[in-house]
């Protein structure tokens, strides 16, 4: 073999080394555990906390909310939907860390009249179906098909 | 004396410049010669080069060992949304819940809603804040010939382009379906922002990495359903398995006719509407 051969070999062999050197140093340890990305990854976005609690949660203390929402056509809504994230309010069930919504503002996402929402679900003109008053002046908040 | 290149020596002759033709060829040709040895020698060494580096890493590949304690559970299932547009009443809990839920950065969206309404053959499409604060009011004085809500997320698509543009393997698709972003290896490139046809992913203002929906992974891995299914009123969104037949998804996708944005694309989507124009894309 002529020497300048003997030379590169070594050079070659050298570069092979540095390319598993670097790969051991940057490579994670979880990396194509499934894929071309880190497995652990997977368990890391699984280990992001709830905001929103599970459902039943609130029915656990709330029986008799639970019972009225039941009973109305708001059944198949989740109390979360108007109460907002109750997740700290089960970890901590004070007073103050569960939203109480305004009916004012919260009620006419729902039933402000829209030519955009389906037709047959129920919509209202504010000013011609209650000026100046409140939704709950008239209707029960928990079972809005109830009158007050 | 001045040696003028050989006539032998044709190849040479004719892409010689004008230039060379002045100067003595023999030292020229060697040198050429030389340089020709190095290329060929070259080529065969970094040949060499790349083949081991490719073969070291089929072999590391195939000895890269899954976790024992995780195994396949991941992929038993295969998750996916349906959205029925005709019971979306576009009041934008399930974006505002997104948002709590996720800590979304305010005019950041994983998921929106938007109105389209066709005014006599023109089309209007608008989202004010992504719709999370509904939309309450109209505010165009024209009765629409016809209107409806549409709710967008990131369509968990089974040949993801943004998982293919990922230069250093940040985002992918899980085993069960859904396409995440893993926070601590994304380098912030954006390559995926712009390569999905969706425009369903943003670079959060705090971490500077990709950001999207994510299913709500950790919420359907502790038995939940995803905070936008649970705070939807109306049912107009579902969620479930569609390994399992007797899923609501799977049942829904049997029974209705269903479509998929931007088809043509090939990049088979896992969330599917129900009642949609052609006009949405």
């Amino acid at each position: 073999m002529v020497p300048q051969m003997t030379r590169l070999m070594i050079i070659f062999g050298v570069l092979v080394l540095l390319y598993f050197v670097v790969r051991w140093i940057a490579k994670p340890e979880s990396f194509y555990w499934f894929g071309h990305y880190r497995g652990e990854a997977l368990a890391e976005a699984v280990a992001q906390p709830l905001r929103y609690a599970p459902v039943g949660d609130c029915a656990d203390c709330h029986d008799e909310e639970a019972r009225q929402n039941r009973s109305g056509p708001h059944r198949s809504i989740s109390c979360q939907t108007c109460h907002d994230a109750g997740m700290d309010h089960v970890n901590d069930p004070d007073q103050s860390n569960i939203l109480h919504p305004e009916p004012s503002t919260l009620c006419i996402l729902c039933h402000s009249a829209n030519h955009s929402r389906p037709r047959g679900f129920p919509q209202v003109v504010v000013a011609d179906h209650a000026e100046g008053m409140e939704c709950n002046d008239c209707h029960m908040t928990h079972n809005p098909g109830e009158f007050q | 004396m001045i040696l003028r290149p050989e006539p032998t020596i044709g190849s040479c002759h004719s892409c010689m410049t004008p230039a060379d033709s002045g100067q003595e060829s023999s030292p020229n040709l060697r040198e050429r010669e030389k340089s020709e040895d190095r290329r060929r020698f070259l080529k065969r060494t970094s040949a060499a080069l790349i083949g081991g580096a490719v073969l070291a890493t089929g072999a590391d590949l195939f000895a890269a060992k899954r976790p024992p304690a995780v195994g396949d559970k991941w992929s038993i299932h295969s998750w996916g949304m349906v959205i029925d547009v005709e019971k979306c009443i576009g009041c934008g809990r399930c974006v505002h819940a997104c948002k709590i839920e996720n800590n979304v950065p305010e005019e950041f969206f994983r998921t929106w809603i938007e109105r389209y309404r066709y005014f006599d053959g023109e089309v209007v499409v608008d989202s004010p804040h992504g719709g999370a604060h509904g939309f309450a009011g109209e505010d165009d004085k024209r009765v629409p010939d016809k209107a409806f809500f549409v709710p967008k997320l990131c369509n968990a698509c089974e040949k993801s382009p943004c998982v293919q543009v990922c230069p250093v393997g940040a985002t992918f698709e899980t085993p069960d379906g859904a396409v995440l972003v893993d926070k601590e290896y994304c380098i912030g490139c954006r390559y995926c922002v712009q390569a999905c046809p969706y425009g369903c992913r943003y670079i959060h203002p705090e971490t500077k990495v990709a950001d999207k929906c994510t299913f709500c992974y950790h919420r359907i891995h502790k038995g939940q359903l995803p905070a936008c299914v649970e705070a939807c009123p109306t049912g107009a969104r579902m969620f479930g398995d569609l390994k399992d037949k007797n899923s609501e998804v799977s049942r829904f996708l049997r029974e209705n006719k269903t479509f998929v944005l931007k088809p043509h694309l090939n990049t088979y989507p896992k969330v599917f509407y129900h009642g949609i124009d052609s006009e949405v894309r």
